[in-house]
């Protein structure tokens, strides 16, 4: 792929991943794979582009203050282990057999993008904005939403650590980011409500990446100039995606993203 | 509040550093470029882990023991693929 391309893949993805609360690699790697690249050097390149993504949201996310930072470290253990063994072993996974795990990825992402549910938790008059945040020692706080502010408090933990521990596997395997895992798991598993989980995924798929990276570099598949161009291109399509959060209506963007995602599924599977 | 603010300046500077060198390892070619993309590289994966280090310390000033106990050990699985990844 020649850079322009590249870079205008890696921004568009990380504004929609961002957008969408599901990460801009799930969108990225298929595609870069589709356009010649293999596997193995498009999987960094899909990290960056997710550690760049994250980090273009945390300053907004943590003013709005919807991301539960605890909620966020208490499950990031299980993913980030997962994810170092997932990285650890996909030098050893062949490129076809590499691929079809992504259409895979894609078609679930898809899926799971295309059935989430809008809100569940409804605001309660009580609370005002000084109750908004983390509540200490706990894995519950509240979130503003509209006009009103809305308790939350994440339940099923263990299966929730499964689900996270999943994530970070494919994470670490493929390159894809775990969001698109991440932010369904803690919405409909643990009962967080989609704003605060797509924010708490976004800043735990930076650790995950950090993870992922940091591996990667030991077995010298980032192409550097690549890498750099990706990053940039994340930053800018991250910071953007993050302030279109406030804009357009999640359901629309997660149903177009679903389609997509559908879309490069089906050709990495029959294209393998 | 105060702490979550800082927190977002930080990060707000590391952000503005990061595409600095993200553009300089894109577009400055020879070994300035390579040391500007390895930088860049190195800042996304220090971002998370500093941020994850700061929140140890706020909940530990916090006592709030449980999770600052959780991200030691957060910190900790990052620290074991720092070490694999130089031992490698």
């Amino acid at each position: 792929m020649n850079p322009v391309a590249l870079a205008f893949a890696a921004f568009v993805t990380a504004a929609i991943g961002t957008l969408g609360g599901l990460g801009g690699a799930i969108l990225l790697v298929p595609l870069l794979v589709l356009s010649g690249m293999e596997a193995k050097y498009a999987a960094p390149l899909g990290l960056v582009s997710v550690a760049a993504g994250s980090l273009a949201a945390a300053p907004h996310q943590l003013t709005a203050r919807v991301v539960n930072q605890r909620l966020g470290v208490a499950t990031e253990i299980a993913a980030s282990s997962a994810a170092l063994i997932g990285a650890l072993v996909s030098g050893l996974i062949g490129q076809s057999v590499l691929a079809v795990l992504l259409g895979v990825v894609a078609l679930v992402a898809a899926f799971a993008g295309a059935r989430r549910k809008g809100v569940r938790n409804l605001p309660d008059s009580s609370l005002s904005v000084d109750d908004v945040g983390e509540t200490p020692g706990t894995l519950a706080g509240v979130y503003p939403l509209g006009d009103g502010f809305v308790p939350y408090r994440a339940n099923r933990l263990p299966l929730g650590l499964l689900g996270m521990g999943m994530a970070g596997l494919i994470s670490g395997l493929s390159g894809v980011g775990g969001g698109w895992v991440k932010t369904p798991t803690a919405s409909e598993v643990m009962h967080v409500p989609v704003k605060v989980a797509a924010a708490t995924s976004t800043f735990t798929v930076g650790v995950t990446a950090a993870v992922g990276l940091l591996v990667y570099e030991s077995q010298g598949r980032i192409v550097i100039s690549d890498a750099a161009l990706v990053a940039a291109a994340g930053l800018i399509g991250g910071t953007v995606g993050v302030r279109l959060q406030h804009v357009l209506p999640p359901p629309l963007v997660r149903r177009g993203l679903s389609a997509i995602l559908a879309v490069i599924g089906v050709l990495l599977i029959v294209r393998r | 509040m105060m702490s979550f603010r800082a927190l977002s300046r930080v990060l707000q500077v590391a952000l503005i550093l990061t595409f600095a060198c993200a553009l300089g390892g894109a577009f400055i070619p020879g070994v300035v470029g390579r040391v500007s993309g390895t930088a860049c590289i190195v800042l996304l994966i220090a971002a998370p882990v500093v941020r994850v280090g700061w929140l140890v310390v706020d909940w530990t000033r916090e006592r709030d023991t449980r999770f600052a106990l959780l991200g030691s050990a957060l910190l900790l699985v990052l620290a074991t693929s720092g070490a694999i990844a130089l031992v490698r």
